[in-house]
């Protein structure tokens, strides 16, 4: 789901959020097994259980499974749809979170067989890319090994990759550096030895500015802004359900509800830890699991609330129903500000950066060569502070140099050089409502400009073209370019031309099509 | 902007100290004796098991203390570890909550029952604490709450350590790392005395 497609789901769930806050019906039961919330809950202890295989991971949030369970029997309709749309609210996040990454295994972990376990690497490079102090990826046919000087550091020191580790090391975070090894099929089968015979090519980067990592102070502190308030809120209201649950009333009121509910939760997570115990060692199901614990807390906690036999006075019963209240409020916001801190993140990797690369390359039969590169990218107000034109820019420019010349063959010690820059921003589009109920993009306009060198015909070549991507309808977008270049491949006269082409844009295709259909229903 | 390193101030945790990598990286105490504040030995990790007798809870499979470890040595340490998440502590005693970041942004926040707990320690390795102030039989929730963000590393986690003013310390209680799916776990310290 993309951000923007999350924004969308933000708002109704918080006006809906509201008018159920407002409303209020009569009570209605719910049982431990039927909760979607208890079931969520439950279920991330169990997972940690199996995937630690360590029973005491159960415990971690214990407390709060049971204080969910006990707020469990005093909703009311009202609270229970409030429940329910924090629930969808928090799963529809976490679906946005799943699709912008996936957690991988660790390359220590076991199960997985590594390319570069196959081939045989040196214990050292192996012992590093364990602590992943070493990074590898393959496509079948090379390796890349990439690392920076700041985790090698660490690995090699012993060190704790800590904050002040981390902020003391300045600038070797910062640089990057990667491998190429090539690999042949036999390879991926049997094993061998990597050795610098298959080196390809040797790259470092190094990032002048613009840190763009969320262990950054700028970030974190964009963090205590921004979200931490949120959390602190929602955990004074977690931390006062846990205390109205389990401890005795400090007012000297009934002392009989945290009584029967310390000893209830008691009893059940040494049993279901114990139980825990003896299934992880014998092919554990964490779904199994998941329903064990659900019908303890169902067995001992949420039924005995419902029938009585544990008791609960009225004062007790709106105290936790005040603060369930409270806490799902706080829960919502907390989410809301995450998401809204996500998005920021976003554009945060955006901000201005510059950078500086170089590269070896080794070439088979022929004269290996060096490359230098600079990378410059982000909004020009932010690169050049007195300007306002809020134009984004993108510019590199490189040059390589063989590492020895040839005459007979015509090596020249300069291999190659040549810049490219574009910058553009978008504009309204006059024909915004005119055509389009959903409202047009924006105008796009960029200029963007390339030198390089023309080696066949031992020339420069220079080329500037002017673009606008212009929205006609939904989904569909006119590209028009102006273009001139000092000469072209195969002729040395300059060329003007005049480009229109056509674009789709699939997600507002996409959009025009629910649109049509919400219109014109089965007709479509 | 390019950075070269800052001062570090005389409080800060720094622990330059060389240690070789073929001795992995030097992350608490796990399966070792630990030399106790009172000069009494404790057991910690899966070795426990493997210590002398002492009085444990069914479910208790982490540290465990034998011997005297209050402040000078004149009785019980003072916070006295039930379980990996449950603790006893007696009225009035601090307990301290110490975290450390691995390879992600001090990114944790506190609370103890409803109030919230401000970092007394460094940004970098925040330090929480409260007074055992509830009544006998009462406990305090403290709840830690670590946030994770997609950039962070794969194997990005939090180290707490625990301890107690009079006694009791309990290194490397438990990690959170990202793989984990809670982020968030409760502390529990019953005040018995």
């Amino acid at each position: 789901m993309s951000t923007s497609r999350m924004r969308v789901v933000v708002a109704p769930l918080g006006a809906a959020f509201l008018l159920l806050l407002a409303s209020s019906t009569d009570a209605v039961g719910q049982t431990c097994r039927d909760s979607d919330r208890l079931s969520k809950l439950v279920d991330a202890s169990v997972q940690d259980v199996v995937a630690d295989n360590d029973a005491s991971l159960l415990e971690s949030q214990w407390p709060v499974i049971v204080a969910n369970a006990v707020a469990l029997s005093v909703l009311d309709a009202e609270l229970k749809e409030t429940e329910a749309a924090v629930n969808r609210f928090q799963t529809a996040q976490a679906e946005t979170a799943r699709s912008d990454k996936q957690v991988g295994a660790g390359s220590g972990s076991t199960g997985t067989t590594t390319l570069v376990e196959k081939v045989g690497v040196p214990r050292l490079l192996a012992l590093a890319i364990e602590h992943n102090a070493i990074q590898q990826e393959s496509n079948g046919t090379s390796l890349t090994l990439r690392s920076t000087p700041y985790a090698l550091w660490i690995f090699l020191a012993g060190r704790l990759d800590t904050p002040d580790e981390y902020q003391s090391a300045g600038p070797l975070p910062r640089l990057g550096l990667s491998a190429n090894f090539a690999l042949d099929e036999g390879e991926n089968e049997a094993p061998g030895n990597l050795d610098f015979e298959r080196f390809t090519s040797f790259e470092s980067k190094y990032q002048l500015f613009g840190d763009r990592s969320p262990r950054s102070v700028a970030f974190q502190e964009r963090w205590e802004l921004e979200v931490q308030p949120a959390i602190k809120k929602e955990l004074a209201q977690l931390g006062g359900l846990l205390a109205d649950v389990f401890n005795k009333p400090s007012d000297g009121g009934p002392t009989g509800l945290p009584s029967a509910i310390n000893a209830a939760s008691d009893k059940a997570l040494a049993e279901l830890t114990k139980q825990f115990e003896k299934q992880l060692g014998n092919a554990p199901q964490a779904g199994t699991m998941t329903i064990a614990v659900l019908g303890r807390l169902e067995a001992d906690i949420c039924q005995p609330l419902r029938t009585g036999a544990i008791a609960m006075s009225d004062g007790e019963r709106e105290r936790i129903r005040t603060r369930a209240r409270a806490l799902y409020a706080a829960e919502y916001a907390r989410s809301e500000a995450r998401a809204n801190f996500v998005d920021l993140v976003k554009q945060w990797n955006k901000q201005a950066s510059g950078s500086l690369a170089y590269s070896l390359s080794r070439v088979d039969g022929g004269t290996d060569y060096s490359e230098g590169k600079f990378i410059l990218e982000g909004n020009t107000d932010e690169l050049f502070p007195h300007t306002t034109a809020g134009l984004e820019l993108a510019a590199n420019a490189q040059i390589s140099f063989n590492h020895h010349t040839d005459d007979a063959n015509d090596v020249d010690h300069v291999r190659d050089y040549g810049a490219s820059f574009s910058v553009g921003r978008t504009i309204e589009n006059v024909l915004t409502g005119r055509f389009d109920p959903q409202g047009m993009g924006r105008i796009g306009v960029s200029l963007n400009g390339d030198v390089k060198r023309l080696q066949t015909a031992d020339d420069v070549l220079g080329s500037v073209q002017l673009k606008f991507t212009l929205p006609i309808y939904a989904g569909f977008e006119l590209p028009l370019s102006f273009s001139w270049s000092s000469r072209t491949e195969e002729d040395s006269d300059d060329v003007f031309r005049v480009s229109v082409g056509s674009g789709l844009d699939t997600d507002k295709l996409e959009a025009f099509g629910t649109l049509a259909k919400g219109l014109f229903g089965a007709q479509l | 902007m390019i950075g070269f390193g800052r001062h570090v101030s005389a409080g800060q945790s720094r622990n330059r100290g060389f240690r070789p990598f073929w001795r992995g990286p030097s992350v608490g105490n796990r399966g070792r004796v630990i030399e106790g504040v009172g000069g009494e030995n404790r057991y910690c990790g899966r070795s426990a098991s493997r210590a002398p007798p002492y009085p444990q809870s069914p479910i208790d499979t982490h540290c465990v203390f034998r011997g005297k470890m209050g402040a000078g040595g004149k009785g019980d340490p003072v916070v006295k570890q039930k379980t990996k998440f449950r603790y006893a502590v007696d009225r009035n005693e601090k307990v301290t909550i110490t975290i450390t970041p691995v390879s992600v942004g001090p990114r944790v926040t506190a609370s103890e029952n409803e109030e919230p707990l401000d970092n007394i320690g460094s940004q970098n390795k925040p330090k929480f604490r409260f007074e055992a102030t509830q009544v006998p039989g009462n406990s305090h929730f403290v709840i830690l709450d670590f946030d994770f963000f997609d950039d962070d590393a794969d194997d990005s986690l939090f180290q707490i350590d625990l301890s107690g003013s009079g006694g009791g310390n309990f290194p490397d209680v438990h990690r959170v790392k990202k793989t984990n799916k809670v982020h968030r776990p409760v502390f529990r310290f019953e005040v018995t005395a």
